[in-house]
């Protein structure tokens, strides 16, 4: 298998010959390329070279759709990991362009070393990739007694978690495509409604494969 | 039809299911069968007894036994929507709504473990918990000592449950971290009132009967 270059920014274990060989911080090593994401993701190595990223990171066909233009993240992300970027307006029709799209909320704090993470969850045959809210927030928290009401008669029960819509990563495929266009309108059904409420009505309408992300290490 | 399981290997288990069982019988109405060694494993009326394995399996621990015949329910359950629950669990309230999202076409219902990140697998062996966090990365981990499920659309995820937990044969819930990520699931995600230490619905001493 081909390994990549990498330099460690704490200290990264890998096997060498069988044996387990730990590097030190600056100090610069060879790895296979699923331990290279680990390193990337856990923010305890980076990439020697930018061949061997894109060898790693085979983001190629992925971009984000996002609400608003310029924030913080985004510039990161565009930065570290050359993402294309496109628009959507409130209340539109989500724009689905990449065959995996991460969806991004301006005041996400999602952790942009994961972003790669995610993205690579739909590849390995999930629909949907998605963090829970922090603190396990439940739906019988939040809305409006409306809302709540809505999404009582669609899922049943109210002491379910929240997922956290403001970071959704979605392979492009029927199963996502309707539950976008059944989010769209479950966010026209109350006005002025919680978006986490409408995504969980459209989410138990479509049933998508779903991998639930901890907020815990994927948000900041 | 739906039910609940329980599987209770040893004396301290079969004395703890025992005591679940009446806890759950207190507020839902609801047919109950235990996974034992021994048949009558619970001196509970109308409670099943299912024997597994039927043949000799003393060279196993009470631990492994109880931990092989949880990843054998798929085989095991009578009914086609089943709801496991650890046997230190106490029932606190009515607890079938969930079964409504395995009705609906959900795989399974669960909730998440308090631990997560950095915190999760430490319950597990060191050499398992490192191949898990190789393998995955960064994925929720969810508590599996409750757990609704469909017997038939889960069968795929019980088969690659089994294998994964052969690996080690230890805890089962990195085991079934590694199988979701081999099955991919539809998971319901639960709110920890089903399965917490002050669950107001169900309450989980999380181990702490086997110390009993």
């Amino acid at each position: 298998m081909a390994k990549v270059w990498m330099q460690s920014l704490g200290n990264c274990s890998v096997d060498e010959a069988g044996k387990r060989v730990t590097y030190g911080p600056a100090q610069w090593f060879q790895c296979g390329k699923h331990d290279a994401r680990q390193f990337i993701a856990s923010g305890s190595a980076k990439f020697a070279n930018q061949r061997d990223q894109a060898s790693v990171l085979d983001l190629a066909d992925c971009g984000i759709v996002i609400g608003m233009h310029l924030f913080p993240l985004l510039e990161t992300l565009r930065r570290d990991h050359k993402l294309p970027t496109t628009t959507h307006e409130e209340d539109a029709a989500f724009p689905f362009p990449y065959t995996r799209t991460l969806f991004l909320d301006m005041n996400a704090t999602l952790n942009p070393r994961l972003v790669p993470v995610g993205f690579e969850h739909l590849d390995s045959g999930w629909q949907v990739a998605i963090p829970t809210c922090g603190g396990e927030l439940l739906a019988e928290s939040v809305g409006s007694d409306q809302d709540r009401e809505a999404t009582l008669s669609v899922v049943r029960n109210l002491s379910v978690p929240l997922l956290d819509t403001r970071a959704i990563f979605m392979a492009r495929c029927n199963g996502t495509r309707q539950l976008l266009v059944e989010w769209t309108h479950e966010k026209s059904v109350v006005r002025f409604g919680d978006p986490r409420l409408a995504f969980l009505r459209a989410y138990y309408r479509v049933q998508p494969v779903t991998c639930h992300l901890p907020a815990e290490r994927w948000m900041e | 039809m739906n039910g609940v399981l329980y599987v209770a290997y040893g004396a301290r288990a079969r004395r703890a299911a025992t005591a679940a069982i009446a806890s759950l019988w207190q507020w839902n109405d609801i047919p109950v069968a235990v996974i034992s060694d021994k048949l009558g494993a619970v001196n509970v009326p109308d409670v099943q007894t299912i024997q597994f394995p039927e043949q000799d399996a003393s060279d196993l621990s009470d631990v492994a036994l109880s931990r092989w015949a949880k990843v054998n329910m798929d085989r095991l359950s009578p009914w086609h929507h089943a709801l496991y629950l650890d046997a230190d669990t106490r029932v606190r309230g009515d607890i079938l709504q969930p079964f409504r999202s395995i009705e609906d076409g959900f795989d399974m219902a669960i909730c998440a473990s308090g631990y997560q990140g950095n915190d999760a697998y430490q319950h597990v062996g060191d050499v398992e918990r490192a191949m898990t966090l190789q393998m995955l990365t960064a994925p929720l981990q969810y508590q599996a000592g409750v757990v609704y499920f469909s017997r038939e659309r889960c069968k795929p995820l019980f088969r690659a449950w089994r294998k994964r937990w052969l690996e080690f044969r230890g805890q089962d819930q990195a085991a079934l971290s590694r199988a979701m990520e081999d099955e991919h699931p539809r998971v319901w995600l639960l709110g920890r009132n089903y399965n917490g230490p002050a669950g107001s619905l169900i309450e989980h001493a999380f181990g702490k009967a086997r110390a009993l």
